[in-house]
């Protein structure tokens, strides 16, 4: 197992503007990390370059000590997990999961302990025979899995594994994915636009937006001290309230703002529907386990998730905690400190 | 669709017609080269021998020697294939995946070479073979035909390559694999449908081909079976052998229909092996 080092990558493709604009993190050993950010940041773009299937225009790049920059992509000991597989379609499961140690000279015996042990692990025993055009998604998915474990390599790398499955199988699968490469203890990079997978997956996550890092840390520091505007609304379902100073203001939901340019935020969940100032009820979402309500509150329109259903009325009362407001600079959208 | 026996009948009848109009030609031959000499040219025409006569196939080896000409048709064929198949593959999947500079210009390039009309390039094709020594050679027609057949060659497997996902290929990378083994061992296999297809159009243009080879060649060691038919004569200029013509055709033509047939099976088995329970 190895430590990832990046060090200030940068990349673009013909003349336009970057994808990647100097960016820097790093995975310690056994550390399960999420690049996460919308589609065309370049998350992808950069796992890629960490496999070495892409080049980056500068920048460093090191696994476990050893800078791999001019290291071809089969000499960094990673496996890397394709969002649609990437299967070979004329090859039977069992030939596609040990393809990698065949090629590597692993003796025969050995490759067949492998092969069978990492099938028995992910439960592809009955399908070791058929063609990749033989199974269903899931499956599909598994002997991909199966391809990288069986390697026991440095780093795996996943590119959005996950998908291409159904919504149930997604769900079930994260869990599973998690406590499989827990046992493997395998330093894991893994890429998504999804930010519950990054979440409840992660030791740490590097969320991304137009090329450059906007955050990094646990799940909990993205979720409590979002470091700017697009963090704050990337992460949470529903997004955090984002009101401009004058509105917040003007709505008198929040006491004692500070002077100067600012956007005010607060998090749909820690807005207090029952307490505080009068707002007309405008959407009532329900989703269940909570609903989520769109206020009218002179000037600002926060939405509150609410606990449990909730029934009738035309108006409620709503207060924000003065402990849950998050400042942050209308210019750049970077975090301000709390007064 | 539903398949009603009524639509069945009539699919059958189409594809009947269809079968007749192509065949109808091929049919005639092989009837005339099985009537004796006296019934070939008969008037009123006499559609089905009296007896059936095999003095013609027995005369065309020993008016010519036809062992010798499918011989050489057999090795024009296989070599030009060959080498066809093995460059259009290794430029096709370099125009397809290695972003060469000036890619797009050289393919399109190619394709107005292909559109050359072959009788242009007659003389100056002579001309090369005398001063390369390649006349009356076996390797002379080789190298003309795979230069004709490689535009084609490229495009078509270019355009397969094309639409063969990219992370596969990345995926055998990352397994240990060299471009040249991904080339070998994921792609080709990935291709073969593309291949066979090239392959055996190739092998059929190389058969049938008669200018060139007309021009090329002109003695028997290396003659081909197209201008080897064409020099059937009579004991007189007036007189033409239809009878040994038709055995000549259908001599040289049963063994490729019967190749055709026999690769085109194995491209659908391989193609089918697997899908459906391994």
């Amino acid at each position: 197992m190895a430590e990832v080092r990046v060090e200030n990558i940068r990349k673009s493709f013909g003349a336009g503007r970057p994808v990647l604009e100097g960016v820097s993190f790093s995975v310690a050993d056994g550390e399960f990390v999420s690049l996460l950010g919308p589609s065309g940041c370049g998350k992808t773009t950069l796992l890629r370059i960490i496999a070495g299937l892409e080049y980056a225009y500068s920048g460093r790049l090191s696994i476990g000590g050893r800078e791999v920059s001019d290291v071809p992509p089969k000499d960094r000991d990673i496996a890397f997990v394709f969002q649609n597989y990437a299967l070979y379609p004329h090859l039977t499961v069992e030939e596609n999961v040990a393809m990698g140690l065949k090629l590597r000279g692993v003796p025969a015996p050995e490759i067949a302990r492998r092969t069978a042990d990492a099938a028995a692990r992910l439960g592809l025993e009955p399908l070791l025979k058929r063609r990749p055009a033989a199974l269903s998604g899931g499956q599909r998915q598994r002997v991909a899995l199966a391809r990288s474990l069986v390697r026991e390599p440095r780093v795996f790398l996943l590119d959005e594994p996950l998908s291409n499955l159904d919504a149930v199988l997604r769900e079930r699968t994260r869990g599973e994915l998690k406590l499989l490469f827990k046992r493997a203890k395998g330093t894991v990079v893994y890429v998504t636009h999804d930010q519950v997978e990054a979440m409840t997956m992660s030791d740490r996550v590097v969320l991304l937006h137009e090329g450059k890092i906007q955050q990094v840390g646990t799940p909990e520091d993205l979720y409590r001290r979002p470091a700017s505007v697009f963090a704050a609304t990337f992460l949470g379902a529903p997004p955090m309230n984002i009101v401009p100073r004058a509105d917040a203001e003007r709505s008198g939901l929040f006491p004692d703002l500070p002077e100067g340019d600012l956007l005010v935020g607060v998090r749909p969940e820690e807005l207090k529907v029952g307490e505080g100032r009068e707002a007309a009820i405008v959407v009532v979402e329900p989703v269940g386990s909570y609903t989520i309500l769109t206020l009218d509150a002179g000037g600002a329109a926060p939405r509150a998730a609410r606990p449990r259903t909730r029934s009738g009325g035309a108006t409620c009362r709503v207060a924000a905690p003065s402990g849950a407001m998050h400042l942050f600079d209308a210019a750049d959208g970077g975090r301000l400190p709390n007064p | 669709m539903r398949s009603t026996l009524r639509g069945r009948a009539l699919f059958a009848l189409a594809v009947a017609a269809v079968a007749a109009w192509s065949l109808a030609p091929f049919l005639w031959q092989a009837i005339t080269s099985l009537k004796p000499a006296a019934e070939v040219a008969a008037v009123p025409v006499r559609y089905w021998p009296s007896v059936l006569d095999f003095s013609s196939y027995a005369q065309v080896f020993k008016a010519r020697p036809f062992a010798t000409y499918i011989w050489n048709s057999f090795v024009v064929g296989v070599g030009t294939t060959a080498l066809t198949t093995a460059l259009g593959v290794c430029a096709a999947y370099a125009f397809s995946r290695l972003g060469l500079p000036g890619g797009r210009a050289a393919l399109i390039g190619i394709l107005g070479l292909s559109l050359f009309p072959g009788t242009v390039l007659i003389v100056p094709l002579k001309m090369l073979a005398t001063k390369a020594g390649l006349l009356n050679t076996r390797t002379g027609l080789v190298i003309a035909y795979t230069a004709l057949n490689l535009p084609f060659a490229i495009w078509v497997l270019k355009a397969f390559f094309d639409r063969l996902p990219r992370d596969v290929e990345e995926a055998a990378w990352l397994d240990g694999l060299s471009r040249w083994q991904t080339l070998w061992r994921i792609v080709l296999p990935l291709s073969a449908p593309a291949v066979a297809t090239t392959a055996i159009l190739v092998f059929i243009f190389s058969w049938n081909e008669f200018l060139i080879a007309q021009t090329l060649v002109s003695r028997d060691a290396a003659r081909t079976v197209p201008v080897g038919i064409a020099m059937l004569s009579g004991v007189t200029v007036y007189e033409v052998p239809w009878g040994q013509i038709a055995a000549a055709v259908v001599v040289t033509t049963l063994p490729v229909v019967a190749m055709v047939l026999a690769f085109q099976r194995r491209i659908v088995e391989g193609l089918t092996a697997g899908a459906v329970k391994g």
